[in-house]
């Protein structure tokens, strides 16, 4: 790890600004040049080595000549890897983990603690530089870096920690590195190390998609769905989101949350069953099912026990649901159709009553989700696909866009 | 996808009625190319936003805000510091709940803790000092907790804030609501606004603010916009959160000192 030191850092919080579009939160162009010119360096990774995790059905060539350290667990595969900088990448395989956010932000959390040991110095200061989302492949990752000092005074540095994560079929994969530069080195070492456990993934889904979201032009995270048809000719649904939220310049909030779905090919919901990871705890856990022409609904929310049978007990509208009837709706000569949705989100209690309108307000728009109050307007293919919509609340914007998709949300 | 949608609705509605986000909760203030100097008791301003009749009537349940709509966007209004609900006092405003829960340990500990230590000082101030001094890890990062919750981890944003003002006003008898809307904070030659939460508590006879989350903070003058109430205290509680932040300012213009 090379640690730069400089006077001119301890004018970060002052020059530290909201660059609304692009990755970075924080204005570069008002650092010293110093700090700009490393911060631009690259190299080329021509070096390989071979990684095998047979647990993992991993067996593959990765960049940068990876190297199995002891982790300490036999669910975590530690790897260094040698890119020709100071410092290596390290990256990470575990079997077991909170989520693509959570677990990121633990990581950066440990590696500061590393380095602040390996320097013997005190973390003295910490900004979120670096936010983004993206696709390697078909699987979306998540980016944190960070920048901080060590020490006080005359013997105050500055560190640069990048940190990326990605969460694969049957692990999560999160690479960090502690220099500064190297941003498209650090993501080509990342991706390969990520292609290594999706190189033998081969579960065929009828239809998968992954949203980018952004909130006032910051890319906070993704929402990934898979849908794939079971034996009985049932949809199961995997629904994966994950953000990483800035809330001040040192901040950021974290959530993961998954939901296995079944539902039938009409798009009507079987049973549910999802959990949130809210900044490292357990903040929401439910399951829905139908018994006794009701539906069930039992888990808990920050600890506290919470089961009901919902007033309503027909129809619920599913995920995949979603897509069918937006198809018929767009089809159809109908202006809108009305629907009930279980989102233990918004009120695990309850079916909610949504409605879909159709609008013209091509191209941005041709449909209308209306909850409540709460009302996204957005953009449907006639297979019923979302593309892109969002919302405007007070003085922020949210979007919602299709970044990947494969197949069709349309059975055979 | 219908998830997708909703999860991020809330979180958005969530992230900007919590100020959570300072940056995405800041709501975007122009003041009156006529106004110099500092704010005064009652200022005028005009709200932008999307509802503008339901902002409307929300804010005729309350004395200290008279307001005027100009057109489908736009509403004129009139700003006391603290306007006063003038809602009736229910029944549920004084008992536990799912997210105000009084009846769990963890509160009950919290609300005996202030018993204790009370001081002959006047009561609401003393209550909002207290929970002002209990979060002693003012984070940003939550997005709505429930009382027992943020008296066992002594953190949180202004949600928490109020959530645990809330939890004690009414553990000591009081009823009280947890109110989501915007505040304008007032400096000398400026002011800015943000989604803010606060308790309305009922207090000799009448309805009154207290913010343990503004308690000690800068600002000449804190001037309070209601949009919602959480009216709906159970595990569907979001819902509540959504419906409040739907009256949200997209932008507070021309503020001056009312004439």
């Amino acid at each position: 790890m090379k640690l730069l030191k400089s006077a001119a850092l301890f004018l970060l919080p002052a020059t530290i600004s909201v660059n609304a579009n692009a990755e970075y939160l924080i204005n570069l162009a008002d650092f010293p040049d110093w700090f700009q010119q490393s911060m631009a360096r690259e190299t080329s990774v021509e070096t390989s080595g071979k990684m095998v995790i047979e647990r993992l059905n991993v067996d593959a060539q990765v960049k940068g000549k990876p190297v199995l350290q002891d982790s300490g667990s036999t669910d975590v595969w530690y790897y260094t890897m040698d890119i020709g900088s100071d410092s290596p990448v390290e990256c990470y395989a575990f079997l077991e983990f909170d989520g693509a956010a959570n677990s990121l932000h633990a990581i950066v959390e440990h590696s500061l603690g590393g380095a602040e040991q390996i320097n013997g110095k005190a973390l003295s200061g910490r900004y979120t530089l670096g936010l983004d989302m993206g696709m390697i492949g078909d699987t979306p990752f998540l980016q944190l870096d960070t920048l901080y000092n060590l020490g006080e005074g005359s013997e105050k540095v500055v560190g640069v920690l990048k940190g990326l994560s990605a969460q694969t079929d049957q692990s999560l994969q999160i690479c960090v590195h502690n220099e500064m530069g190297y941003q498209q080195t650090f993501h080509n070492v990342f991706a390969s190390f990520v292609q290594a456990f999706t190189a033998n993934d081969q579960q065929p889904e009828l239809y998968e998609a992954t949203y980018r979201m952004t909130i006032n032009g910051i890319p906070v995270g993704y929402s990934q769905e898979k849908h794939t048809i079971d034996q009985d000719g049932d949809i199961a649904t995997v629904l994966r989101d994950a953000m990483i939220t800035p809330v001040d310049q040192v901040a950021v909030s974290r959530s993961d949350s998954q939901t296995l779905e079944w539902s039938r090919p009409d798009g009507s919901l079987i049973n549910a069953q999802e959990y949130t990871i809210e900044n490292g705890q357990l903040a929401s856990q439910f399951a829905i099912s139908s018994a006794e022409d009701a539906w069930q609904v039992t888990g808990q929310m920050q600890g506290k026990e919470v089961s009901a049978t919902l007033e309503y007990n027909s129809w619920l509208l599913s995920s995949f649901g979603n897509y069918t009837e937006t198809a018929l709706l767009l089809a159809s000569d109908a202006p809108s159709a009305d629907y009930h949705i279980w989102l233990s989100d918004a009120d695990p209690t309850s079916a909610l009553p949504v409605t879909f309108t159709k609008i013209d307000e091509l191209p941005v728009a041709n449909l209308q989700f209306d909850l409540g109050p709460l009302t996204l307007k957005y953009l449907a293919t006639e297979n019923g696909s979302f593309e892109k919509g969002s919302i405007a609340q007070g003085g922020a914007k949210l979007i919602l866009e299709k970044v990947y998709s494969k197949g069709q949300p349309v059975m055979p | 996808m219908n998830k997708l949608i909703t999860i991020l609705a809330l979180t958005f509605s969530l992230n900007v009625s919590a100020q959570s986000v300072p940056t995405l909760a800041e709501i975007p203030l122009t003041m009156s190319a006529s106004q110099s100097g500092a704010l005064t008791n009652t200022i005028y301003l005009e709200v932008e936003t999307r509802q503008a009749a339901s902002l409307v009537k929300h804010l005729s349940n309350y004395s200290g805000v008279t307001t005027q709509q100009l057109n489908d966007n736009t509403v004129a209004v009139a700003l006391a510091q603290q306007p006063r609900f003038t809602g009736k006092v229910q029944s549920k405003y004084a008992q536990p709940s799912f997210v105000i829960d009084t009846d769990e340990p963890a509160t009950r500990a919290f609300i005996e803790g202030f018993t204790k230590t009370r001081t002959d000082t006047d009561e609401l101030e003393a209550i909002t000092a207290y929970v002002s001094e209990y979060i002693n890890e003012p984070t940003y990062i939550h997005g709505f907790n429930l009382a027992s919750t943020v008296a066992t981890q002594r953190a949180g944003d202004c949600t928490e804030f109020a959530t645990l003002t809330t939890a004690l006003a009414r553990g000591l008898g009081m009823p009280a609501r947890l109110t989501i809307g915007t505040v304008i904070t007032a400096y000398a030659e400026s002011a800015d606004a943000f989604g803010h939460a606060w308790t309305e508590v009922w207090y000799k006879g009448k309805w009154q603010i207290i913010d343990a989350a503004l308690y000690g903070a800068d600002g000449q003058q804190f001037y309070y916009l209601p949009t919602g109430t959480l009216d709906n205290e159970g595990p569907g509680f979001a819902m509540s959160l959504v419906m409040a932040s739907s009256l949200f300012p997209n932008r507070v213009l021309n503020v001056q000192n009312l004439q």
